[in-house]
């Protein structure tokens, strides 16, 4: 039997088809990766935001004095009697965290833009009684956001409620 | 070397250099496919994982508010001088406003987003998740359970509460 060589046109065809079917698989892999990273980006935007969340949180649990501002809310730390502010900044979409005049960022715009925050305080009595009646025995603070990962933004709300435990305490080391 | 021996020679070079049979081409690509596959389920996965995460750091922290919702009414039965469990149920919703409703399934107490807030107040922004609180209470001690489901996961938190402030 007389073996034939490929011709040039079924050396192309066959390149052709192995070409078209690594772009393929090149294009699927690509696309996988990019949104592996993607899908990580927003993972560690989102440990930020809850870090930063747990931190106020625990603070205000153990806070003292609480009054509401108009873009946020401050307090005292029961362990050095500092004052504590939240406060958000609606131009670069951040929360500040301010301690006496040390101001540093929260919730870092370049992971996690916040356009909406607001915060809710309730139970404050207004007569005496054998309770601290200037806390407040409730305080909620909501968010909304975009968790930022490249091209793609994952709208995201958080919410935290604190009942400050100091909230009942007629007197704290503070002098409240 | 003998004719014979030049043949049979050739007829080995031949043998050597034969091409793949479609058996052997279909056994690759399949080893390659499973492989290509298992890499894509693998990574699909992990994404849909990632994004469970998302809901599910939400679920903790509607869960903890929860608690500490029944904590904030407690307190301000006691600062009232009412019953420290007055207005609560053994399974009920309840939400920043501190409106407690009776329910006892979880289903019925949806949460909706209401001015970027957390209520059971139902609004056009519904979300995936719903939240139920259950008290067991004995004398001056009870158990609060907050659980929050969203889609076919749950999230539960439980801490004892006292009729004297800690």
């Amino acid at each position: 039997m007389k073996k034939r060589s490929f011709t040039v046109l079924e050396v192309m065809t066959a390149i052709l088809i192995f070409l078209i079917g690594i772009g393929v698989i090149a294009g699927m892999y690509v696309n996988l990766v990019k949104h592996y990273l993607i899908s990580q980006n927003i993972q560690i935007a989102l440990g930020n935001v809850k870090l930063a969340l747990e931190k106020i949180w625990r603070e205000m649990k153990y806070g003292i004095n609480f009054s509401t501002t108009t873009n946020g809310l401050i307090y005292q730390r029961i362990t050095d009697c500092k004052k504590v502010t939240i406060s958000y900044e609606p131009t670069s979409k951040s929360i500040l965290y301010i301690l006496d005049n040390n101001t540093s960022t929260l919730i870092d715009p370049e992971y996690f833009e916040v356009n909406n925050f607001s915060v809710y305080a309730t139970g404050s009595l207004a007569n005496s009684g054998d309770y601290n009646i200037t806390s407040f025995k409730l305080i909620t603070i909501s968010l909304g956001g975009i968790a930022r990962a490249k091209s793609i933004d994952v709208p995201v709300n958080l919410q935290i409620s604190v009942a400050p435990i100091n909230s009942v305490f007629a007197s704290t080391t503070c002098g409240f | 070397m003998s004719m014979q021996q030049l043949q049979s020679q050739q007829q080995g070079r031949l043998l050597l250099n034969r091409s793949q049979t479609i058996v052997e081409i279909f056994i690759a690509l399949m080893i390659f496919s499973i492989a290509f596959i298992s890499l894509i389920v693998l990574v699909n996965n992990y994404i849909k994982i990632l994004k469970t995460a998302k809901d599910r750091i939400i679920a903790n922290f509607l869960a903890q508010e929860g608690i500490d919702l029944v904590i904030a009414k407690r307190n301000i039965n006691k600062a009232q001088k009412l019953n420290w469990l007055d207005g609560f149920y053994n399974n009920f919703c309840i939400d920043i406003n501190l409106n407690i409703i009776q329910s006892n399934d979880i289903s019925n107490c949806p949460l909706y987003i209401n001015n970027n807030q957390f209520t059971h107040t139902p609004s056009s922004t519904s979300t995936t998740f719903s939240r139920l609180i259950s008290l067991t209470t004995s004398t001056h001690i009870a158990t609060v359970t907050s659980m929050v489901q969203f889609e076919d996961q749950t999230v539960e938190l439980q801490t004892i509460i006292t009729d004297w402030i800690p």
